[in-house]
């Protein structure tokens, strides 16, 4: 006998019961207690649906669902990093390499001006890519909020890993800024390693961007179902 | 990642299930023991999950990727080579 739509209901809302608040955990979870429970039901016609839900929660131990939860976010995370580095290798091969190229040489002509436009571009980047870093998490809340469903892997694939980019790099100018004399900013060896590091800060953005953006498209790709056009 | 090879695409039940026939119910593998596992190749780019809507729920079938593939047949000769070194002890060829 298949579980009807209201009972497949009922296990999605057991799973919130039972503290699993994220939809791409909860989908699995869902059709593995609906598989069970059928498979009891079947063993045993005279078991209640309710019964037979309770006995399939057992059966995952005393955490119940706990440890799926926290080793999902782990791997939430790791697949998020994976992902990001796979993209920011892909920066320095050929083709796309061009770009690294264009990029420092123009940062370097621009510099090479006056120190004004050092720090003129300096500002612009930072400021340049906490706008686009900042659409681009707002874009992926949007998309949740849209669903009206959590996602696992949007709430932990930036927060730890991703976070940290821009302000690293942020602090970095921050103290070369403030320790290093004017000289060493005028210097052309200086003026071609603050591009080279601009650069690469640029591509990590830009990847970071990326990363966050392809997250969006697999959780659009993969729950059709929750953003259905009557959504 | 056997079971993935010879059937192409498994959903975690379906593996608990088999895992039991295959082994006429003496291996058990547990739901808490199973998606961890799964969740952990998939993090690793071992696996790669599709998903499909059947009987009113969605279902995440696992499908063994092109890194996967390589490393299921590196895993099984390690486990081969181990057996073969156990029946050196087991059954040792006495000249």
């Amino acid at each position: 006998m298949k579980l009807t739509k209201e009972q497949i209901e009922y296990l999605f809302a057991f799973c919130i019961k039972h503290f699993v608040q994220y939809y791409d955990v909860q989908v699995e979870l869902v059709d593995h207690l609906a598989n069970a429970v059928e498979l009891k039901m079947k063993n045993d016609p005279k078991l209640t649906f309710e019964k037979a839900v309770e006995q399939v929660h057992t059966a995952f131990g005393v955490m119940g669902f706990a440890p799926l939860v926290a080793e999902k976010q782990r791997m939430a995370e790791k697949q998020s990093r994976r992902l990001f580095f796979q993209l920011f290798k892909e920066q320095f091969k050929w083709p796309k390499i061009l770009l690294f190229f264009i990029i420092t040489a123009a940062i370097y002509t621009i510099c090479s001006i006056t120190l004004i436009s050092t720090k003129s571009i300096l500002v612009a980047v930072l400021i340049s890519s906490f706008i686009i870093y900042s659409l681009a998490i707002s874009q992926l809340q949007l998309l949740a909020k849209k669903s009206g469903k959590k996602f696992l892997i949007i709430e932990f694939s930036w927060i730890s890993s991703f976070i940290m980019v821009p302000s690293y790099f942020l602090n970095s100018f921050r103290i070369l800024i403030e320790k290093i004399s004017l000289y060493f900013f005028t210097s052309g060896f200086t003026i071609f390693c603050i591009s080279v590091y601009l650069c690469i800060y640029i591509l990590l953005v830009l990847v970071t961007v990326q990363t966050l953006l392809s997250i969006g498209n697999k959780v659009r790709r993969q729950y059709p179902e929750v953003f259905s056009v009557s959504k | 990642m056997q079971l993935l090879k010879d059937n192409k695409r498994m959903y975690g039940f379906e593996i608990t299930q088999k895992v039991k026939a295959l082994t006429k119910g003496e291996l058990n593998i547990t739901e808490g023991a199973l998606y961890p596992l799964l969740h952990r190749l998939e993090a690793d780019g071992l696996l790669e999950a599709e998903f499909e809507i059947i009987d009113n729920r969605t279902r995440k079938y696992y499908l063994l990727t092109k890194a996967g593939k390589k490393e299921t047949r590196g895993s099984l000769k390690k486990v081969q080579e181990f057996v073969e070194t156990l029946q050196i002890f087991f059954k040792p060829n006495i000249a």
